[in-house]
């Protein structure tokens, strides 16, 4: 059974310029302890995707449509209170920056216990005791010093380590992680990529990380979503995706990516500019920046075409294009379930 | 020292540089308590001593902290060093009196990183790249068609965004106005700092095509800041890494790629994510975060998370060692090459 099913989730902002569309009609399944990469770059609706998880959206100008089942329960028909024992039990969440996500007026010991103290009920004693072990658990190198530290006197990779020791501190189930070491420098990344890893297999943790490089991907995820004008474009096993990649919008992101070794030979950029979501086109959003865009492209939405089993790709040419392969068979619905 | 720096270089080498530095040193000051008294110093740059020859890249690379930045500035003066000099085109530019400083930074541009926070939100971004011809003196119509030329050049057809205000651009764009406003003046160097770092991958890609394909046309010479190693490998023809302040090593960019001698660049290599799904990482390549650079570490400062760090290594910082020609290590676990006179 899957842990969280998205159905055709939207999400829409009111704006100024209008309304902007942020995710178009999303569906994906997570397993208990898979670990699913949604990749993109800015502007792609990776990040409004993972809050809506959560609920986080305010009401306010926001307009949210489908469903996301958390554990078979819609997030979104929830009240207040029952969306903060989910946030607190079954599902928590690690930021990108956790300097501005930690609380600078108060000790990292004092930000976990009171976690511990919200969602577990344990007594102060008990939580003090359980702060330490968590700050074992994500290999800080000095706990004791940590646990009486504030946010700023302690270093980004350390502030990264106890943000996810108080994600951590209600034993969830789904950890959504926001880009969380785009801030860190590399050598720093490593290590909390690693970290993130060996915790995810040692406490079976589903994850959905969210990301722009493909090559954080590459290191963590079991599949990717890659995510292009707030939909879905293709979805595979991370393998397979790097190995065949099936929509011309991530061939594109993986020849413009600088790899090691490709030194003296011109880079292939994606030309043009990511679309305009308050006017996305009627058609394929990337039909603009497309190498092989045909008319079609321009005039209706792509389904989601089946390329190898778990592997869909949302582009016309599909059939076209990979008229080879033997699994080939489009989906009917044209969207969602990929099994 | 000798007098002129460059003149001995070009013995050397053949081609005299057209940038170089010999011990550069800037240490900012902390200070605090009531009396504002110096509590600490910022050890930002330390020693610091290259060369770059004429149409030359030469990427820096490090992490936050580094210095690479201030580096950056010190050479254009926009921060004045502690010690050291900076020699550009034969001249010292840390005698250069005020007038011939403006001359100088004609000469030499900076890009930033942020393409937004560096462009003036009130000026049409044909008015921000005709803005510093006025300011050298250049006629209005002149620098407007020099302006709209350059926008042309660098992907922005002036027709269509000429009268267009940064906010009304996106980040590539904005960068290419950057790069149109630091080539109005026709300079010799660029010094970019991060330039395509703040930018999306697909749009990083033509930001750097654009840059290699003005540094062929016009002769350019870069210096190219970045704390991406798979960019700083692809551009650059040398590398310079920095750690904490300090140059750990420099070579020829390939060099560096397949054999790093410093356990700094070898961790920094390695700590980079493969792409590749079958090639993970085994395990993280080093621990702990780069210290702070108020008070770092004695003698060599990246022995606090180096595996093979000796005694010696707190004591006095390693001195560079030439381990194969134009290679250049500061560690102790390297004896200088042999290399015929």
């Amino acid at each position: 059974m899957s842990l969280l099913s998205v159905r055709d989730l939207s999400v829409e902002f009111a704006t100024r310029d209008g309304a902007v569309r942020a995710v178009n009609a999303v569906s994906f399944e997570l397993r208990p302890g898979q670990v699913l990469a949604l990749l993109g770059e800015s502007g792609s609706g990776k990040s409004v995707t993972l809050r809506s998880i959560l609920g986080l959206h305010p009401p306010v100008r926001t307009r949210v449509g489908g469903e996301v089942l958390l554990k078979g329960r819609d997030v979104n028909r929830l009240d207040e209170q029952a969306r903060q024992a989910l946030r607190g039990g079954v599902v928590s969440m690690v930021f990108q920056e956790p300097m501005t996500a930690l609380d600078p007026v108060y000790t990292i010991g004092r930000q976990i216990e009171e976690t511990l103290v919200q969602h577990r009920g344990l007594d102060r004693a008990a939580a003090r005791r359980r702060a330490r072990e968590l700050l074992d658990l994500v290999q800080v190198p000095s706990p004791e010093r940590c646990l009486a530290s504030y946010p700023h006197e302690i270093s980004g990779g350390m502030r990264q380590r106890a943000m996810i020791a108080i994600a951590l501190a209600c034993e969830p189930e789904l950890l959504l992680a926001d880009e969380p070491t785009t801030a860190l420098d590399v050598t720093v990344q490593a290590q909390i990529l690693w970290l993130l890893r060996d915790l995810q297999r040692r406490l079976g943790l589903a994850v959905i990380f969210v990301t722009h490089d493909l090559g954080v991907a590459a290191e963590i995820a079991d599949d990717a979503a890659v995510m292009y004008g707030g939909r879905i474009v293709e979805q595979a096993p991370v393998r397979e995706l790097f190995r065949a990649p099936a929509h011309p919008y991530t061939e594109g992101l993986m020849l413009a990516t600088v790899r090691r070794g490709q030194k003296g030979r011109a880079l292939v950029p994606i030309p043009g500019a990511p679309p305009n979501l308050v006017a996305l086109p009627p058609g394929c959003a990337f039909a603009p920046r497309c190498p092989h865009v045909k008319p079609p492209c321009l005039e209706t939405l792509p389904p989601l075409h089946v390329v190898a089993p778990g592997h869909g790709s949302r582009c016309h040419l599909v059939p076209a294009r990979f008229a080879s392969s033997p699994a080939l068979a489009s989906s009917a619905t044209g969207r969602g379930g990929l099994s | 020292m000798s007098p002129t720096p460059g003149l001995e270089a070009r013995g050397r080498t053949g081609t005299a540089p057209l940038l170089l530095t010999r011990g550069l040193r800037k240490h900012f000051p902390l200070r605090g308590g009531v009396l504002q008294r110096v509590q600490a110093w910022v050890r930002a740059v330390d020693d610091v001593t290259f060369d770059v020859k004429p149409g030359e890249t030469l990427g820096i690379v490090g992490e936050s902290g580094c210095g690479k930045s201030t580096l950056a500035r010190l050479i254009l003066r926009l921060v004045e060093p502690d010690a050291g000099s900076v020699w550009f085109d034969g001249e010292d530019v840390r005698r250069a009196l005020p007038g011939r400083m403006k001359r100088l930074r004609r000469d030499m541009q900076l890009v930033f990183q942020d393409p937004y926070a560096s462009l003036n939100p009130r000026l049409t971004i044909e008015a921000a790249v005709a803005f510093s011809l006025l300011v050298h003196g250049v006629g209005r119509a002149e620098a407007r068609d020099k302006a709209r030329a350059l926008l042309g050049r660098v992907g922005l057809d002036p027709r269509l965004y000429g009268r267009r205000y940064p906010h009304e651009l996106s980040g590539g764009q904005r960068q290419r106005v950057n790069i149109a406003r630091a080539l109005v003046l026709d300079p010799k160097l660029l010094l970019l700092d991060e330039p395509v770092s703040a930018l999306d991958k697909s749009v990083q890609a033509q930001v750097l095509n654009l840059l290699q394909g003005l540094k062929t046309e016009r002769a350019l010479t870069y210096v190219f800041i970045s704390h991406d190693l798979n960019v700083i490998e692809y551009v650059s023809d040398r590398v310079l890494v920095m750690y904490l302040g300090q140059v750990v090593e420099t070579g020829t960019a390939e060099a560096l790629a397949e054999a790093p001698k410093h356990p700094y660049t070898q961790a920094l290599f390695a700590s980079a994510p493969s792409m590749d799904p079958d090639r993970r990482m085994e395990r993280p390549p080093i621990a702990g975060d780069p210290p702070n650079p108020i008070d770092p570490p004695s003698g060599c400062r990246f022995r606090t998370r180096c595996a093979f760090a000796m005694p010696k290594c707190a004591e006095v910082p390693p001195p560079p060692v030439t381990v194969a020609p134009s290679h250049d290590v500061a560690c102790y676990l390297y004896e200088p090459a042999t290399v015929p006179a």
